[in-house]
């Protein structure tokens, strides 16, 4: 569990966008993985940044630094790529390195390492404790979207129902010889084992990744053609940023800008502006491409600005919305007619509303990390991963019983069970520890076993 | 013999109790020293006080560990076997668990037997009613031996095997005898005395069924169960005869709607549901009263008559252990299909019996109160007479190592499922009787039966439990798979490597051994168990990879050792919870720690780094 014989890599810089980001690395391997991704070693110094390039694909322009055992932090050989400050990029770095056998460190593992190779004194060691307890806070942070997030209380009843499904495996392995146990047969498990695959797809398509949401929130203006999605754009940023035009269809690609906002407390948020493109009937290949576009960003949006002419309405979001939805009029400027209750009145053209625009802006996405738990769970690298190597283990587990689904026993049991117990391995690293005696616990439940 | 010294004594001669004088004496054959078992009755060694049979699931993969351990029990099951079976046969290798049933009375003189061709082992019989210590370490214990004398011996080291019979209480309906067997006494003084010593004693319960007498039983009416066509010896070295007696098989019957109402009338007369008994049995070995309550909707249970000896009547009712009045099993065994005359030679009864709640020990068996203390079989909440060998296997050679001041030994789970057990042992509360089952190893495919020599017979040789005999029959073993090995990648038949065909499904040794046709093979190349170990590492080939690097990623953190004498509550960052578990089991090393029930990852970590500070 706490080796130091491979190699880890972990994101090293604060979740966020910045100018620069982290990525980590530390183990016999490091280097060895550093040219399996492309980054030139041999002539690197170490100690000293060199420029490189990572190949993810594409090829990203980067700085690296190399450390060699035992002067380095970790006392063993270790890596820092400096990236770009995008938190999804450093993400897909991270998994580049752990598809070519790196693995994702756990909280305070790069410590952990520095402690055991000695290369912190007493004061900091106790300090290592004390941080370790501080990275349990910070998941705190995560576990108000994980745990209360419902992300455990789902582990539990997917472990729950795996180990259910592994002891009736088991119990025709090591109760064959009882009276009344029938080993479940080989296509009611392949049902049941993929009815498991089905949540945990569900659970990684519905999921936004920790990075995702760790990131600023992401608002988007969306609207039919010609509302003066593009004029509001403007008047939020202070700058022509979007070409405007009365001829509607102007906007075809996602405008993204930073903007800063601040609630009536006056706690500032940063957030991503998205100006997208009017969502209307597509007219050809190319609208329906960029209406495609437009429609996923929505859907993934934290916040949706739904802007509308005076008079119009309020129909429903042309699709999915996951986010917190503001309804806005526009050209108020020139109408004073009725508008949807609650909707804000705001002209892009002379400024008025704006500032309140903004701050019921800001207001709605204070709450976003409840609002965010509402439809989708937000999973740290970690879970992710645990979600995915279960996922493995499940698609082997489908791959034995295939053959044989219509068969009365299950050949290979004994494979079988050792792919669902990796299984349940992963998934109960996310809640819910399973022991081999809590399934040997269900067999009793279920079967009346014993001569 | 007052005042005689021992290095060892080993109280008890149950299946822990002469395992461990068997590795003992082995152990100290040159070395001039000699070994003591002390127990009630001489004449009871090795017997059998429940299922006469041994092996099974799980645990015929233990027996088979004891085989190339140099153990006894194999011996002494493959000469007094009377049906041999392999369990699990349709299944994998992993699976399978040989099984066997054993004429109880020949099985017993056969322990006896062999324990006398070990010139270095005195039997003493005596009732043990103190240890004696001085600065928490073993020096001697008094014995109460028959009539009513008192001895003292000196010993380095104890093994402590008492099974049924610390302050053993026997219960048939509202009838309570103190006992740890029918007709025979308990043991009560040793249970305050292991108190004084500062132990924390448990309590748990087992029970056995009715025995019946054969000529009274119909069997005609009743379907046959035989044993294998080919039966399959426990032990690895080259017997003269196979099977050595004569072979019988088993009947089944089953129980009927009328009994399970019987039973269901008369369950205020079960000791188990008045609370005449508040320990738990084992839920893995019900009652029939248990069953009747507990599977209310099945109308029926199998019960499977095996004899219990070639010379004598007694039938063993496998699947109907009850402490229900006798008039009740009376009642039940008449209205059993087959049986409507039996006579009941011996009733069934629960029995109660003290036990030293086992995080008290470690791995090795030794507990960590007191040096030179060794416990072995059920007094650490186990069930089953492999169970116990096993223990008593380990704890008989740490005992040795103890008193040569060799540091202590254990195996990993990787290793053996009686590395499995220990660690399950010591790193969780037993609610129940501990039994075996292949679910408990995560290391399964690598822990079968039919690798045990590899696994184990270099390190037992290290030990010096592995005689000179054995050690050349398993080299010959190793060269004949090395050549096998080397031979199938090298020779084709009908255009395909040998390899290749053995790794396809359904390859059996004899399709294999069928291919072979090669001159420079060694003879015990063509071996069943070679041949079925060749076949299962390469039909496992890329499961055992996966679970070979899953033990290289865990093995630092068993490599890691803590101090007995921690002092948790001092941890930096370190939850209460987790101080008081890990201040109660005190695990041995870190990965133990991680195995234990309510400690995190977190709570490991912390710890790992405050212990690599010391």
């Amino acid at each position: 569990m706490y080796t130091c014989e491979d190699t880890i890599v972990a994101v090293g810089s604060p979740p966020g966008r910045a100018v620069r980001g982290i990525v980590r690395l530390s183990g016999s391997g490091t280097n060895h993985l550093l040219s399996l991704a492309g980054v030139g070693v041999d002539g690197l110094t170490a100690r000293r940044m060199s420029v490189c390039t990572v190949e993810l694909p594409p090829i990203l322009p980067a700085m690296v630094a190399t450390f060699r055992g035992p002067a380095s932090y970790t006392g063993q050989d270790m890596a820092e790529l400096h990236l770009p400050g995008n938190p999804v990029l450093l993400d897909r770095v991270m998994h580049r390195f752990v598809e070519l056998g790196a693995r994702l460190a756990e909280p305070g593992e790069f410590t952990y390492r520095a402690f055991i190779a000695s290369k912190l004194d007493l004061t900091q060691a106790e300090g290592v404790a004390a941080t370790i307890g501080a990275q349990s806070d910070g998941e705190l942070h995560a576990a108000s979207m994980l745990r209360e997030g419902r992300l455990g209380a789902w582990a539990d009843e997917l472990v729950n129902g795996m180990a259910r499904l592994l002891a009736l495996v088991e119990a025709g392995i090591d109760f064959t010889d009882q009276e009344d146990v029938v080993p479940i047969t080989p296509g009611s498990l392949w049902q049941r084992v993929s009815e498991g695959l089905g949540k945990i797809d569900t659970m990684l398509a519905r999921s936004r990744s920790w990075s995702e949401v760790s990131t600023q929130p992401r608002v988007v203006l969306v609207g039919k053609p010609s509302v003066g999605k593009s004029t509001l754009f403007n008047a939020l940023l202070g700058k022509p940023r979007a070409v405007v035009s009365p001829l509607p269809g102007v906007t075809r690609d996602v405008l993204t800008e930073p903007l800063t906002v601040r609630d009536r407390t006056g706690r500032a948020f940063e957030i991503l502006l998205c100006d997208l493109a009017g969502l209307d009937t597509p007219a050809g290949a190319l609208d329906e491409r960029v209406q495609h576009h437009a429609r996923r960003a929505m859907a993934a949006a934290d916040l949706v600005l739904h802007v509308m002419l005076p008079g119009e309405v309020a129909a429903t979001l042309p699709g999915e919305v996951r986010g917190h939805v503001l309804q806005i009029v526009t050209h108020s400027e020139t109408q004073h007619a009725d508008h949807p209750d609650g909707a804000l009145p705001v002209s892009g053209t002379t400024g008025r509303g704006i500032a309140e625009l903004q701050t019921a802006l800001a207001g709605a996405l204070s709450d976003r990390a409840s609002s965010a738990t509402g439809s989708a769970l937000a999973l740290q690298p970690r879970h992710t991963s645990a979600l995915n190597f279960a996922r493995d283990e499940l698609l082997a587990t489908l791959a034995l019983l295939e053959p044989q689904r219509d068969a009365p026993g299950i050949a290979g049991i004994e494979l079988v069970a050792d792919s669902m117990r990796r299984a349940l391995d992963h998934l109960a690293s996310l809640g819910g520890r399973m022991t081999p005696d809590d399934v040997i616990g269900l067999v009793f439940a279920t079967f009346c076993v014993g001569k | 013999m007052a005042g005689q010294h021992y290095p060892i004594v080993v109280i008890g001669g149950g299946h822990a109790g002469v395992e461990a004088a068997w590795a003992a004496a082995n152990m100290l054959r040159d070395s001039g020293e000699r070994v003591a078992l002390v127990t009630m009755d001489a004449s009871k060694i090795g017997v059998m006080s429940c299922n006469p049979a041994i092996g099974g699931l799980a645990k015929g993969q233990m027996v088979r560990e004891i085989d190339a351990l140099g153990g006894l029990m194999p011996r002494a099951a493959d000469a007094t076997g009377i049906q041999f079976r392999i369990l699990n046969a349709s299944k994998g290798p992993a699976v399978q668990g040989p099984r066997c049933q054993s004429d109880k009375h020949r099985y017993a003189r056969e322990v006896q037997r062999l324990l006398k061709t070990r010139p270095n082992l005195d039997i003493i019989e005596g009732t043990v009613e103190r240890i004696l210590t001085e600065h928490g370490r073993v020096v001697g214990l008094n014995i109460t031996h028959h009539p009513s004398s008192i001895v003292n011996l000196f010993a380095s080291s104890i093994v402590l095997t008492t099974g049924t019979f610390m302050r053993g209480l026997m219960h048939t309906g509202p009838r309570k005898t103190e006992g740890g067997r029918v007709g025979e006494q308990a043991a009560v003084g040793i249970s305050g005395a292991l108190r004084e010593m500062g132990l924390e004693l448990g309590r748990l319960k087992t029970g056995t069924p009715p025995r019946l007498a054969a000529e009274t039983i119909d069997f005609n009416a009743l379907q046959l169960q035989p044993g294998d066509a080919q039966p399959t010896p426990f032990s690895e070295l080259p017997s003269e005869r196979f099977p050595v007696i004569e072979q019988r098989p088993c009947h089944i019957t089953h129980t009927t709607a009328t009994i399970h109402d019987t039973i269901r009338a008369n369950l205020d007369r079960a000791p188990m549901y008045n609370g005449q008994i508040e320990t738990t049995g084992p839920r893995y070995c019900p009652s029939i009263e248990d069953k009747v309550v507990r599977f209310a909707d099945r109308a029926s249970h199998h019960v499977f008559l095996e004899p219990e000896s070639l010379d004598t009547n007694e039938i063993y009712c496998n699947g109907i252990s009850t402490s229900l009045p006798a008039d009740v099993q009376d009642f039940i065994v008449h209205h059993l299909p087959g049986c409507q005359n039996a006579r009941v030679l011996r009733y069934g009864y629960a029995v109660e019996y003290d036990m030293v709640w086992p995080h008290q020990i470690d791995a090795t068996c030794m507990t960590k109160k007191v040096s030179g203390l060794f416990l072995a079989g059920q007094i650490n909440g186990t069930s089953g007479y492999e169970e116990a060998a096993g223990q008593g296997l380990i704890a008989g050679v740490n005992a040795v190592r103890y008193v040569g001041k060799q540091p202590l030994v254990t195996l990993r789970r990787d290793q053996a499922y009686i590395g499995v057990m220990l660690d399950d042992l010591v790193t969780k509360t037993p609610r129940e009787p501990y039994r075996m089952f292949t679910s408990r190893a995560e290391h399964r495919l690598l822990l079968r039966a039919d690798n045990t020599w590899d696994r184990l017979t270099s390190l037992g040789r290290e030990w010096g439990v592995v005689g000179d005999e054995q050690w050349q029959h398993y080299r010959g073993r190793c060269e004949a798979l090395n050549a096998l090995r080397a031979y199938i990648l090298q020779h084709s038949v009908e255009g395909a490597r040998l390899i290749d065909h053995a790794k396809r499904p359904g390859a059996t040794p004899a399709t294999l051994r069928a291919m072979l046709n090669g001159d420079p093979l060694p003879q015990r190349a063509r071996d069943e168990r070679i041949l079925t170990t060749l076949l299962a590492d390469l039909q496992y080939g890329g499961y055992i990879a996966r679970q070979q690097r899953d033990i290289e990623r865990l093995a630092e953190a068993e490599r890691i050792t803590l101090p007995l004498d921690a002092d948790y509550t001092t941890v930096v960052g370190l939850r209460n919870e987790a101080r008081q578990t890990l201040t109660k089991f005190r695990p041995s090393t870190l990965g133990q720690a991680s195995r234990l029930a309510g400690i995190t990852p977190a709570d490991v970590m912390v710890l790992s780094v405050a212990m690599s500070r010391r």
